[in-house]
């Protein structure tokens, strides 16, 4: 019949652009929901139960770039100086303190919130842990540490020797902390590890015998041994062994160390983020921790004249954070 | 700087290292906060790496020393491809590089903390009178080939450079006690710690006593053993952070047994030895890329050597002596009972006189008398160098220098007096690497000699760098070696004294025979062309070195030097072609290889300059180390016999040894040493037809070594 032929017409291609309907709507609908989450998650940042507040003590170069590269992070988070700002009754404040004295301060003003210390050191922080009361329970303390993983460390040493290779660290009474963390983190790269620990009464020379039929030392920043009175002995009398030093910052493989891993200002603010993100989401503050993005740096005079191979896989040894498009 | 320096956090970093106020030029994130820490290893105190060094070099550390059980320099000098080393007795050791001479070998550069330690009086090296102990060596480095452009003359077939430890490398107190077959029995104890923050010392004393062979070369009654007693300090100070100076000082006393030379002698000719040296090194960092060091040492040596002779009275005439100093070969016709002929007209009036004052004796020529006798000398060198390291760039670097020698022998037997020398050096080597494949490097070592004349060394070579791996070398040089004091200087008799019998009313003289230099020898050239491999995989735990060669020795002095047979000239020639190789082979911290490997073909218009000489030698050593401290140790060592009167040598040691520590600091470290030798006997040539023979009744060794680390 016309009429049912023209009605079959007519529904069959209603029916057809309804289906097509039907999946743009899908569509549009999930690209709502992504933007909606981000608009969400931005807004975490903003708008929930959370003040942000950078604290720092100085206003150099360094210091002003790291706070200019948070701010685009934490668009509303103030910056202070030096009294951090009476936090509002009704939201938790988190303060991310750039640098040990920045720490510090926020850690004998803070009532309440959260601290995170970053570009500070695990020894410092440990060390102004200890210097201070202990904390109200209201406040949640963790850090990024400025140094360099150990992990990443090790795995760095059997890059550079293209096989597994002892290692040694030299502790001192400030950083018997780190030796259960050393341990673990060499168990976890299958790395052979000796821990010799020095005192200052003791001459340097001796904890350096004790060590030197081990291949790589790695230094970490620990001021009872890596400062500038023992830098010079302890670089000259590695190098004349054929022993490698690994670690800790870009300063002393300039100075002699082999190589380090190392962290830019955006690494670690990109580790503050995430750090923060997952604990809006969970409500639970990650342990302190040594940075996971890194870049790597090689003395190739030293390596050279050490007669080591140093490859594009040794230099391109890095991860970096995923940039965010806006 | 090549460094890929890029500084991120590390200025907070160091603020909490280094305890000082946070500053800001501690957090600016720019080059400048470099200042805050200065380079320690400046490229001029970095060494060359083995891609960039223009020869082949072998380095023998003191871990290898230890784990190998090797007691003695010469020992460890076996683990060179091409080294030839022979025992000839106790304490007399003939090395030579590539073989050649035996007899005298001396065209090899020793150096101890860049101290010359060869010889003044002849350019020998007494390897048992080195005046530091084996326990205080951190590493030998053997630049194999000829190497006059750097270090100078005697360099022209390798140069040795002994290195001490660093007071420091070593802490605390050492107490080392050594016992063994051939009684063997050493003591060595050191000492090191601080004289306020900038000084650093080390202090070793050694009493080393060793009892040579069971048959010892010439009447088989196997003295040659040795007593010494060495005292080595040395002090390090920083002067700054970018000066220091390291002073040495050292002293070596004891007693050398030595068979007799020939039948005349009735007393053992033993040599009392005493020497000392004083080393001082300034280094003055002036930049990270500029450095100058001045080096001023001195070395003395006295060696007392007399002994009792009885002889027929002919040979102690005064006219006798007379026509000896004329013409050595006069006299020895006369002695052997027959007329002379062929001499100058003044010969053959001394000669007249000679057989007249014999007559007169009647009988009485033929008496014995018995006289003393000595060959005692005394060396004196002091010696100054200044040496400028200049980095231009990452692709130029440039080392000069200029030195100031003077040598000294006092010696009435050897020269008749004191002889002197004066010796005025320049050097320069530029290195250039006009791209990462390629590293050239030319150089050139020019010498004035008062005794001699002037000499030219130059070297030119160049590497290519196919890729990280792997390196081939290219490289000509050619080499002059000055002739020492005993070949251009001598004035060799042996005066006598204490007569048994008065002779003519005398009771003192001199023996016939006089030998005395020609005064005209040049210096003994080389010229050596070489094409070497590097190959370094340290995914495999490999550094693997080859290198085919050819020496060409011109000009040699190869005569024997002996007062009874003393014609030095230059007329002799030598060519030594050859290809050799040594694997280091370490596949983890616990195991390592060593492996070398010689191949040398020998020609020579003189049978001398083959006394020395193997086609293929090399030397196997193998170590592990295990749970708990324990070492083990293998090591194999093969020279051949390719010429005449050379015995083959061949050895093997086993060495276990074990740490035990007790507390943080202290170590005690029992070692056991056997040792096998495939050939009791050590033979060499001493003329034609005639050779030595030194031997042990015994083809099995066995050493014990404790020491105590605290």
């Amino acid at each position: 019949m016309p009429w049912n032929s023209a009605g079959n017409a007519v529904r069959y291609i209603f029916c057809r652009i309804s289906r097509v309907f039907k999946r743009i709507s899908i569509v549009v609908v999930f690209l709502i929901l992504t933007f909606a989450v981000e608009l969400v998650r931005a807004e975490r940042h903003d708008t929930q139960s959370y003040d942000f507040q950078i604290v720092t003590t100085d206003d150099t170069g360094a210091t002003k770039k790291i706070v200019e590269d948070l701010l685009k992070k934490f668009p509303s988070a103030q910056t202070t100086s030096d009294s951090i700002n009476r936090h509002s009754k009704t939201k938790k404040t988190v303060f991310i303190a750039i640098g040990p004295s920045a720490f510090r301060s926020v850690l004998s003003q803070a009532r309440d919130g959260v601290i995170v210390s970053a570009f500070t050191s695990s020894q410092a922080y440990h060390a102004i842990l200890e210097s201070m009361p202990e904390q109200p329970r209201t406040v949640s303390v963790t850090a990024i540490y400025a140094e360099p993983s150990p992990l990443l460390q090790f795995r760095l040493a059997s890059m550079l020797f293209k096989r597994p290779v002892k290692v040694a660290a030299i502790l001192s009474n400030k950083t018997t902390y780190l030796e259960p963390v050393l341990q673990h983190m060499a168990s976890q790269s299958r790395t052979d590890l000796s821990i010799e620990y020095y005192g200052t009464t003791e001459a340097l020379n001796r904890v350096l015998t004790r060590v030197a039929d081990v291949p790589v030392i790695l230094a970490t920043p620990d001021s009872t041994l890596f400062n500038a009175e023992n830098i010079h002995t302890i670089l000259v009398t590695t190098y004349r062994r054929n022993q490698v030093v690994i670690g800790f910052s870009a300063a002393l493989v300039k100075a002699g160390a082999l190589a380090s891993t190392y962290s830019e200002i955006e690494d670690i603010n990109a580790q503050v983020d995430e750090l923060i993100a997952d604990y809006e989401v969970s409500g639970k503050l990650a342990e302190p921790q040594f940075p996971k993005y890194f870049s790597t740096i090689v003395n190739e005079n030293v390596a050279r004249s050490l007669n080591m191979v140093v490859d594009d896989s040794i230099k391109n040894f890095s991860r970096k954070p995923v940039v965010r498009q806006p | 700087m090549p460094c890929t320096v890029r500084l991120a956090i590390t200025g907070l970093i160091l603020s909490a290292v280094f305890p000082m106020p946070l500053q800001a030029s501690e957090t600016e994130f720019d080059h400048n906060i470099d200042q805050s820490l200065p380079v320690v290893l400046t490229p001029t105190r970095l060494r060359q790496s083995l891609a960039d060094v223009p020869a082949s070099v072998t380095i023998i550390t003191s871990e290898m020393i230890e784990r190998y059980g090797i007691k003695s320099i010469p020992d460890a000098l076996r683990l060179v491809p091409g080294m030839a080393v022979t025992q000839i007795t106790g304490s007399d050791y003939r090395i030579n590089y590539h073989g050649t001479n035996i007899l005298f070998p001396r065209r090899m550069n020793v150096l101890l903390d860049g101290m010359s330690v060869y010889g003044l009086r002849i350019a020998r090296v007494d390897w048992k009178l080195l005046p530091a102990a084996i326990e205080d060596i951190e590493r030998i480095e053997v630049t194999r080939g000829s190497n006059s452009a750097a270090y100078g003359s005697n360099s022209m077939l390798a140069v040795i450079n002994i290195i001490t430890k660093h007071p420091n490398e070593v802490s605390g107190t050492t107490l080392s006690s050594t016992v063994g077959t051939q009684h063997t029995a050493k003591g060595m104890a050191r000492y090191s710690g601080n004289f306020g923050d900038a000084t650093s010392f080390r202090m070793t004393f050694e009493r080393d006593v060793d009892g040579g062979f069971d048959y010892a070369s010439t009447q088989g009654l196997g003295h040659d053993s040795r007593r010494i007693n060495r005292l080595n300090i040395r002090s390090l100070t920083e002067l700054s952070h970018s000066q220091s100076l390291d002073l040495q000082a050292s002293f070596l006393q004891g007693t050398v047994e030595s068979e007799f030379v020939d039948s005349t002698q009735r007393t053992l000719p033993d040599i009392g030895v005493q020497n000392y040296s004083l080393n001082a090194t300034w280094k003055n960092s002036l930049s990270s890329n500029h450095e100058m060091k001045i080096q001023a040492y001195t070395t003395s040596g006295d060696f007392d050597q007399g002994w009792g002779s009885c002889l027929p009275a002919a040979y102690l005439l005064p006219e006798m002596a007379a026509l000896g100093r004329s013409n050595p070969s006069y006299v020895k016709t006369i002695l052997a009972g027959r007329v002379p002929t062929g001499g100058t007209p003044q010969d053959n009036v001394l000669a007249a006189a000679a057989l007249s004052a014999i007559k007169a004796l009647g009988a009485g020529a033929k008496s014995t008398i018995c006289v003393d006798a000595n060959q005692d000398f005394t060396e004196r060198r002091y010696d100054v160098e200044f040496q400028d390291t200049y980095i231009f760039s990452d692709k130029v670097r440039m080392v000069n220098g200029v030195g100031l020698r003077y040598d000294s022998v006092n010696s009435q037997t050897y020269f008749g007096g004191r002889v002197s020398n004066s010796i005025w050096r320049g050097f320069t080597n530029l290195e250039y690497k006009p791209s990462s494949l390629v590293s050239i490097n030319a150089g050139g070592f020019v010498e004035h000699d008062n005794v001699t004349g002037t000499g030219f060394s130059p070297r030119l070579a160049l590497n290519t760098h196919l890729n990280e791996n792997n390196t081939v070398r290219f490289l000509v040089s050619k080499a002059v070696r000055m002739p020492d004091l005993i070949e251009q200087r001598a004035n060799w008799t042996y005066r006598t004294t204490n007569y048994s019998t008065p002779l003519n009313g005398a009771t003192e003289g001199s023996f016939a025979l006089t030998a005395r230099s020609p005064g005209n020898l040049s210096g003994e050239k080389s010229f050596s062309k070489e094409i070497g491999y590097l190959g370094n995989f340290p995914q495999y735990g490999i550094l693997f070195d080859a290198k085919i060669f050819e020496d060409e020795l011109t000009n040699l002095i190869s005569e024997k030097l002996q007062n009874s047979d003393f014609v030095p000239t230059n007329n002799n020639w030598t060519r030594l072609r050859g290809a050799e190789f040594q694997v280091t082979y370490s596949p983890s911290d616990r195991w390592s290889a060593h492996l070398a490997y010689s191949n040398l073909s020998n020609a020579s218009s003189s049978i001398f300059e083959q006394t020395q000489y193997a086609k293929q030698s090399g030397a196997l050593g193998i170590t592990h180390s295990a749970d708990d401290g324990w070492r083990y140790a293998l090591a194999m060592y093969h020279y051949g016999a390719d010429t005449q009167g050379q015995s083959n040598y061949g050895r093997e040691d086993l060495t276990i040894s074990k740490i035990f520590r007790v507390g943080k600091n202290v170590a005690v470290i029992p070692s056991f040493t056997i040792t096998h030798l495939d050939n009791r006997s050590s033979t060499y040539l001493v003329d034609v037809g005639r050779t030595r023979e030194s031997r042990f009744n015994d083809s099995m060794q066995y050493f014990a070594t404790l020491t105590l680390k605290f």
